[in-house]
């Protein structure tokens, strides 16, 4: 079953590939010129053109490309003048820092509120904690940034601005890439805390939205759940409330939950452009942005790959926590 | 189930939220006066942060720092602390030149031969000399590249090998067949005149590709500040280059942060805290807005750049009436006025201001609905009429909508559409023809340096239509082709301006190639602490950092 997993998941890779490759060279742009410059000669732009192998036929480029992968030549960017590879390497960690903070955040506090709000339905806490989801869900990333930058930052001075660490602050030797993980293994407590300082803000702004959807969902799972007649089993046989909720309720509400945490990494790597660029965070959403404006073909199919990976994996780890949570599913 | 009335709550009580943190941020901050503060008032550098370091906000990654090929001002602002050329335009003049690498230099009665005399203490940063052959090196790199960038010498220089001559080890002399009046403006140019280091760049050549792929992303210059850190999209940082012959005793930069903050809102909120001492590019809504702190300086100084619309000579609109006519439609009072607030002026004509021949007198077009429609008329233009608008994300937009808006009034429907750079780019420098041309295109030019034929021949050449140039219109008008191709061999000042008030009174009046729009200024905002900065508009987008200061240091 595994096998076939991943040749399935190495199949829709392809299939990424050539539908990206295909779309990006369909819309009628000359990233060429874009490099030399306005100034640049006719022989100036077809010597660029040749450089990057954009002037062999569609076929060959695509070939050329597949098989460059297998060496993990994911090509040059026209923007960066760098490997695309390096790139990666480079802008990679910082969004999966800030990713995985956002879902820490949105698991937690989601469903957290989730729970309290079917546990006290229609009390005082369950109106707050929904009047906090539909805020979460209504409000623009983009927007609650620069509106949390002015006051968090400019007036009342608590947070950074934005990008990852301070000036002035010695940063852990390189290991994971993530700043926060690195200084942590590093004993380095200054540029640990100087880390979380700059990754609260965009990590809670980020965040916000897939909270919401998550609350919202652990509430209508919990209240489905606590209806079932294990639920009234389990209290008619004595056991406190807390252990009903916890041991029994919970743990059957997750399967939906889980099911939602996979489907929002793609949210949080996607929506993380938006916030990226709000706090100057240098990671692949700012890159990849930068690259679909400027027909950076080969920058948009090496950050697409990556991100259907990490989707694909991802989704992988999801079905295998459900035969962790119910006995019942096997593979 | 849930009521109705708790519906409302939730909707009304999360308005209630957002209200109540917009109020909160767009509230007053204490401090922020509308008065003034003097001089000697300018807050210090803010707690925390090292005096001698100047951090500066800037919109984008510098994404090319090879000579040869950068056309991108973000490039300009790290060459321009860490390379140099032979001559630099002086101060804010750019009619002078001040030495650089050149202590003096001279040329012959008719500019064949030029001679310049190195300064003996220059070193590169790798520690070698600044000498001859280095300059020889590099200027030859530049030509045989064949990059974005080389055109700047190729266009004088033909044979490198000969017309570059190194007479003593700091003594090299160009050698022209002809009069060549413009080779110290194209060494003054903020591009592609740079000199570097022949000993790093040929360390890190690749396959014969003259370094270009290493310099793309390093320095090898002799500047006042060195390449101590790029972090691609988080930061570039310049350091103090000790050995760099230009030092005096007084306060400079030890080192210059240059930290990379694409949204606008955020680069305000960083300059009005004091996190950063230096920033630009703000639309002109924020442009009002920081005018109004004391704590800031706020610098729009005239540059050389025009933002114009280009008007196709094809189709519909290859009769010149029909291209007055829609000169006369414009509404130019409500786009400068109304959407850019005043604070950019109206373009004269289609040579910018600074430039020189830039002819004061030339003809400028009125807002005149009436001569519009009778223009038509005359050219046989029924009302009905489509036209297509295009310009860049990014572009103004603005200028189109004003745009359609009047040409409504006398028939002309206008369709404005918003392209992404890399294919608006490949169509205005591409050779597309009418109909998937637009008729009407937005765009902004500087020169490379102060000579009206290196502004005109690129942009209205016939030779230079399509991929050949920027003359996106296709514009072809013989009498302005035989001024420009007169005019590079025209050594008195007088006889070349005269020829160039023709030209310009062919391009924008008798047989229009533009809508000439606004003079985008040079934006500089700084603390008020920060002193001695001194613009160019040759160098547009760089900060002379080696000259800033900061009070009471």
């Amino acid at each position: 079953m595994l096998l076939r997993r991943l040749v399935m998941m190495a199949l829709v890779l392809v299939g990424i590939t050539i539908i990206t490759f295909l779309l990006s060279r369909v819309v009628p742009t000359d990233p060429a010129r874009l490099i030399a410059g306005p100034r640049a000669s006719a022989e100036g732009v077809a010597k660029v053109r040749h450089e990057y192998g954009l002037d062999l036929p569609l076929g060959q480029q695509y070939w050329r490309y597949m098989a460059n992968l297998l060496d993990w030549n994911f090509g040059k960017s026209f923007h960066s003048l760098r490997p695309v590879a390096q790139d990666l390497a480079d802008f990679l960690p910082a969004t999966v820092e800030l990713t995985l903070a956002a879902l820490l955040f949105a698991v937690i506090v989601g469903n957290g509120i989730g729970v309290v709000s079917a546990v006290w339905r229609n009390s005082l806490a369950d109106h707050l904690s929904r009047l906090v989801a539909i805020g979460g869900l209504s409000t623009p990333a983009f927007w609650l940034g620069i509106l949390a930058q002015l006051l968090l930052y400019q007036r009342l001075g608590w947070l950074p601005f934005g990008g990852r660490h301070s000036d002035g602050v010695a940063m852990p030797p390189e290991i994971t890439g993530l700043i926060t993980v690195d200084s942590l293994l590093a004993g380095n407590w200054a540029a640990l805390w100087d880390g979380l300082h700059h990754l609260l803000l965009p990590a809670l702004v980020l965040g916000i939205e897939p909270m919401a959807v998550l609350a919202r969902i652990m509430r209508t799972s919990m209240l489905e759940v606590m209806r079932e007649q294990y639920i009234l089993a389990a209290r008619a046989k004595g056991l406190i409330e807390r252990v009903v909720i916890w041991k029994h309720a919970i743990r059957n509400a997750l399967l939906s939950v889980v099911t939602m945490i996979g489907l929002q990494i793609g949210y949080l790597l996607g929506g993380s452009i938006l916030v990226e660029t709000v706090f100057s965070w240098p990671g692949i959403g700012r890159y990849s942005a930068r690259a679909i404006v400027t027909a950076d073909y080969n920058a948009v199919m090496g950050v697409t790959l990556v991100v259907a990976a990490i989707y694909l994996a991802t989704n992988f780890l999801v079905d295998m926590a459900y035969a962790w949570l119910d006995p019942r599913i096997r593979y | 189930m849930v009521s109705k009335s708790q519906c409302s709550l939730y909707h009304c009580g999360g308005i209630v939220m957002i209200l109540a943190a917009i109020l909160a941020a767009c509230a007053p901050a204490a401090g922020t006066a509308t008065e003034v503060a003097p001089a000697s008032e300018a807050p210090p550098a803010a707690p925390g942060r090292d005096p001698k370091t100047l951090v500066m906000a800037i919109y984008s990654n510098p994404s090319d720092l090879d000579p040869a090929s950068n056309n991108e001002q973000l490039g300009n602002l790290v060459l321009d602390a860490t390379t140099e050329g032979l001559v630099r335009a002086r101060g804010e003049n750019i009619e002078e030149f001040e030495p650089q690498l050149a202590e003096r230099w001279e040329h012959n009665e008719d500019f064949t031969l030029w001679t310049f005399y190195l300064r003996h203490n220059a070193k590169f940063h790798d520690g070698s000399a600044v000498d001859a052959e280095a300059v020889k090196y590099s200027f030859t790199r530049l030509i045989d590249a064949g990059l974005g960038m080389s055109f700047i010498l190729s266009q004088f220089i033909s044979d490198p090998e000969s017309q570059m001559v190194v007479v003593d080890p700091y003594t090299l002399e160009f050698r022209f067949e002809s009069p060549t009046p413009l080779l110290i403006n194209a060494l003054s140019s903020g591009y592609g005149s740079y000199v570097v280091s022949p000993t790093t760049v040929k360390a890190n050549e690749k396959e014969g590709d003259l370094g270009h792929e290493w310099m793309q992303t390093h320095e090898a210059g002799s500047g006042a500040y060195q390449l101590a850190e790029f972090s691609p999209n988080e930061q570039v940082v310049l350091t103090r280059f000790a050995d760099w012959w230009g030092w005096d005793e007084g306060f400079h930069f030890e080192k210059i942060i240059l930290k990379v903050v694409p949204e606008e809102s955020a680069r305000r909120s960083l300059i009005e805290k004091g996190d950063v001492d230096l920033t630009y590019e703000f639309s002109v809504e924020n442009l009002e807005a920081l005018q109004k702190n004391p704590d800031l300086v706020v610098s729009l100084a005239p540059g050389l750049a025009l933002q114009y619309l280009v008007l196709g000579k094809y189709g519909p609109l290859e009769d010149a009436r029909v291209r007055q006519a829609i000169s006369y439609a414009f509404d130019y009072d409500g786009y400068v006025n109304g959407i850019y607030k005043g604070l950019y002026p109206r373009a004269v004509g289609v040579f910018p201001v600074n430039l020189k021949c830039h002819d004061p007198q030339a003809f400028v077009y009125t807002t005149d609905l009436e001569k519009a429609r009778q223009l038509l008329e005359e050219a046989g233009i029924e009302p009905g009429l489509e036209l297509r608008y295009v310009t860049e994300e990014g572009g103004p937009t603005s200028a189109g909508q004003v745009l359609q808006t009047q040409l409504a009034q006398i028939g002309i429907n206008l369709k404005i559409e918003q392209m992404d750079s890399s294919s608006y780019v490949g169509i205005f420098y591409g050779d597309v023809e009418w109909p998937e041309r637009p008729e009407i295109m937005a765009w902004t030019w500087w020169p490379d340096y102060n000579d009206p034929t290196d502004w005109a021949w690129i942009l209205f050449h016939s030779a230079a239509s399509g991929s050949s140039g920027a003359n996106a219109g296709f514009y072809s008008n013989a009498r302005a082709d035989e001024i420009m191709d007169l005019a590079p061999a025209i050594t008195d000042e007088a006889e070349l301006c005269e020829l160039y008030k023709e030209f310009q009174d062919i391009v924008i009046r008798q047989d229009p190639a533009w809508i000439p729009l606004i003079e985008p200024p040079d934006q500089a905002i700084f603390r008020k602490d920060i002193r001695g900065y001194q613009g160019n508009p040759l160098y547009r987008g760089t900060f002379d950092f080696y000259r800033l200061t900061r009070a009471g240091e």
